[in-house]
């Protein structure tokens, strides 16, 4: 069987890879070991955000953010988004100046989506905050998903426009040969494909060294939390702390779900994660010192997903420089949720042989090698 | 506090507490944590405390549980009341909650004892106030000895139907009617284990006494007694005013402030999923059961199960379990040698075995009876979150077949419950509208913290923090 590109991975990005090609007339072989959705993509907290980020992914968060609000027509599903501006707090004048100087950067870059804001419009955003707090960062138009009704829309989307998805279909073997790929699954069935596409999040890593091309992507297990309801805490604002591990991300039905970093012991070969307990006590130490008014707040459950990590926090996005056709977009590190939109543009537009819509260089994925020598 | 242990048991029912004793007896350090206050389970609850009275209308089934929470209490066994666990892990590590505070014990093993539960099936009107489960009804009369003064009725299918209408009748409960909702092709089904069941006659003859005394007592009463019930629906504004059923073409009403309902009993397997013990589709009891030999083995080698968490035999069985596995445990740890295991076991597991002679018979008149989920659009199968049968099925004709991932796009199954009312509805809707084998489809996650923890005890951890990864 063959197609013009094989992607591996069937989550937001391979998927958000694959529509842009197959829109610009390309043929598309989506390979999912499980289904769209099992892992990161589909079991992340769900934030949208352009707050915070680093300032290397600034350029494409602030595109991303304008193609969230064309999903409707672009992927036919509104992927259940809605604005909660995410509001960065400063529970110390140092803490202050750091976000004072933030603002400063990236105003002097051109970008204005990230305000400084005094302690009046800290409360009018977040009534409830505890008094220690001097001030904040806030991102006005930053919001919430749901990523596994985006991630099942984007696979739908990819669908329609003619890509082959093949469901719990795993790619075992990867010949590189003079005129492109040849691909075996776990089924015996051998596809072949001019271009390869590294879609495979968490296992990135394991998957590049099949491919002759290692990347040192490691895997994680961020883990998040959900609180009850909590009507009105939050007023619809999300939070995020300048100097300490936490993001609250203000659900609509007024529950709250914890994110921020917090990491649980995993095995991916074995694909098990054990929740650890400790990244609860951890985060409600923090929530009630935030918000005390949730000490009357209960945890309602963890849970975890296996995500694609790298030591510099921001992903690999672009073409191996190793081996001719192959590209990779993998590492999202945590935060790839908001960048799926623009990835799946560059993305396609790298593998035409376009110039991208923003430079990659600081995606390269030999950036690590020339960082030993 | 103490926090290592040889081994951990977890629910101090008939077979947490036979399992500690056995433990303890063999000189091993047992921690028994429970979230009740007073040792017994379910079955046994308030043992200890209840009045002469309450003992009385309850019987000596009720009764002779003194004898094994005497046991336990005399072995010694540290015994942790008010203990909520909210996560186990195969290493040995079991997380709580306890007067305000969270933390940590480690046991060589732990001993998953966590009961059962009653089935919950959804019906129309079955989340307004005053419809409650009869399990629920026996509690409050063994905790405060509570009865309905209001007129209640009573309807399901199994044991418990009939010992809950036994003790109302007896307290001269104003019971408007008794609603057996077992359908008759399943007494015919049943009977081809009834030559089994035979071979314990006296504990047949005590079911017939039971059912025929409650007969005997309602028409006495004048209370309606109707069989072959389908189609119950709990009418009212702010609460259940009245109850309606079907018996054949016939429609019943009966005036009704409480509704007590009961549709068979389950193994209470959330912390068993948690941990990540192996289950098995059960096609008769239309359930998901942990894999657990006899002797209380799990596919974790440190995690052992017994009593009705492992398949619901009852009170007597429930125990017979946990002494097999206290012995079992007792082996590893060196403490017996195989023979005497062997000798110790033998008349525990002959016991058991004749305990468990009827049950075929019982399981088969008594299985979920597959109508029962026949839900109407407009049931609401999510409690926590109100979300319709209806809603659900959108979602699998869609092609959705996996309850983990609808709940994460319309959240049946992701309020404080975690899916313990709605995952087995979720479940065989999806068999039904997906037309897949159960065994096939994918089971509902259960992820920590099992139940509920409030952020004040999280805060309050008395445990030692983790690197920062």
């Amino acid at each position: 069987m063959k197609a013009d590109v094989l992607i591996v991975g069937g989550g937001l990005m391979g998927c958000a890879t694959a529509i842009e090609l197959a829109r610009k007339g390309k043929s598309v072989t989506v390979f999912e070991k499980d289904v769209p959705g099992r892992h990161a993509s589909g079991n992340n907290s769900g934030g949208v955000r352009c707050q915070g980020r680093d300032l290397r992914e600034i350029p494409f968060a602030v595109e991303s953010r304008k193609m969230w609000d064309l999903h409707p027509k672009t992927v036919s599903s509104d992927c259940g988004f809605y604005v909660s501006p995410r509001l960065r707090l400063a529970e110390n004048d140092a803490e202050m100046e750091v976000l004072v100087k933030r603002q400063e950067k990236l105003n002097s870059l051109g970008y204005t989506h990230e305000v400084v804001v005094d302690l009046n419009e800290v409360r009018r955003l977040s009534p409830n905050v505890a008094d220690h707090v001097v001030g904040g960062l806030v991102c006005y138009t930053d919001g919430l998903a749901n990523p596994m009704l985006t991630s099942k829309a984007y696979a739908a989307a990819a669908g329609r426009e003619g890509v082959q998805i093949l469901t719990r279909t795993r790619v075992v073997e990867v010949q590189t040969m003079s005129w492109g790929f040849k691909l075996r699954t776990a089924d015996g069935k051998v596809y072949e494909g001019e271009t390869l596409i590294n879609a495979t999040g968490a296992w990135s890593g394991r998957f590049s060294e099949m491919l002759g091309d290692p990347l040192p992507v490691f895997s994680a297990a961020p883990t998040m939390m959900v609180t009850d309801r909590m009507a009105d805490m939050m007023n619809g604002t999300s939070l995020g702390l300048t100097g300490r591990l936490l993001g609250l991300m203000a659900a609509q039905n007024g529950t709250i779900i914890v994110g921020g970093g917090y990491r649980s012991p995993h095995d991916l070969e074995k694909e098990k994660i054990w929740i650890d307990p400790m990244q609860m006590t951890k985060a409600s130490k923090i929530m009630i010192e935030v918000l005390p008014g949730l000490k009357d707040a209960q945890m309602i459950r963890c849970w975890a997903a296996f995500e694609g990590c790298l030591a510099d926090k921001v992903p690999i996005v672009g073409s191996s420089k190793q081996v001719p056709g192959l590209f990779h977009v993998c590492g999202f590190s945590a935060h790839g949720f908001q960048l799926a939109p623009i990835m799946g543009r560059v993305m396609s537009q790298i593998v035409l042989g376009q110039q991208p819509d923003f430079p990659l260089d600081d995606f390269r994925p030999d950036r690590f090698e020339q960082k030993v020598k | 506090m103490k926090t290592k242990y040889d081994a951990i048991v977890v629910g101090a029912g008939p077979a947490g507490l036979a399992c500690s004793a056995e433990l303890t007896a063999k000189g091993l350090d047992v921690a028994l944590v429970d979230e009740q206050s007073s040792p017994g389970g379910q079955i046994y609850r308030n043992i200890t405390r209840a009045t002469v009275n309450r003992h009385n209308i309850l019987g000596s089934d009720y009764s002779e549980g003194l004898q094994v929470v005497k046991e336990f209490t005399e072995g010694g066994g540290t015994y942790l009341p008010r203990t909520r666990v909210w996560q186990a892990e195969a290493t040995g590590d079991v997380y709580f909650s306890r007067d305000g505070y969270s933390g940590a014990l480690h046991g060589e093993y732990i001993v998953l004892t966590t009961g059962a539960m009653e089935r919950p099936v959804p019906f129309p009107g079955w989340t307004l106030p005053g419809v409650m489960t009869c399990g629920g009804m026996s509690n409050l009369f063994k905790d405060s000895g509570l009865v309905p003064k209001q007129p209640v009725v009573i309807c399901g299918s199994g044991p418990l139907v009939w010992l809950v209408a036994e003790h109302l009748l007896a307290l001269d409960a104003p019971i408007t009617a008794i609603l057996d909702t077992t359908p008759i092709s399943q007494i015919t089904a049943a009977m081809k284990h009834v030559g089994g069941a035979l071979k314990r006659f006296d504990y047949m003859m005590k079911g017939i006494k039971m059912i025929a005394g409650v007969e005997a007592k309602a028409r006495k009463k004048k209370v309606p007694l109707h069989r072959n019930i389908s189609h119950l629906e709990a009418i009212g504004t702010d609460r259940v005013e009245r109850v309606s059923c079907k018996k054949g073409a016939r429609t019943l009403s009966f005036e009704a402030s409480t509704l007590l309902v009961s549709e068979g009993i389950i193994p209470n397997t959330s912390l068993l999923r948690q941990v990540g013990v192996k289950h098995t589709w059960n096609p008769v009891q239309r359930f998901w059961h942990p894999d657990v030999t006899l002797e209380g083995r799990t596919n974790l080698d440190s995690v052992f199960v017994a009593g009705d968490g492992s398949f619901v035999h009852g009170a007597k069985s429930a125990e017979y379990k946990g002494r097999l596995t206290g012995l079992t445990i007792a082996r590893e740890l060196h403490r017996l040698s195989d023979q005497q295991f062997a000798e110790q076991s033998a008349p525990v597991k002959e016991k058991l075995k004749r305990e468990l002679l009827p049950r075929p018979f019982i399981d088969a008149l008594y299985a979920p009876a597959k109508k029962l989920y026949a839900l109407a659009d407009d049931t609401i199968v999510c409690r926590c979150e109100s979300i319709t049968a209806g809603r659900i099925r959108e979602f699998i004709a869609e092609g959705y077949v996996d309850h983990n991932e609808i709940k994460a796009i319309i959240r049946c199954g992701m309020g404080p419950c975690q899916g313990r009312m709605c995952s087995s509805a979720v479940f065989e809707l999806i068999a039904e509208g997906s037309g897949l084998a159960p065994e096939t489809i994918r089971q509902h996650r259960l992820r920590p913290p099992i139940k509920p923890v409030s952020l004040q005890e999280l805060a309050n951890a008395k445990v030692g923090e983790n690197d920062e990864s």
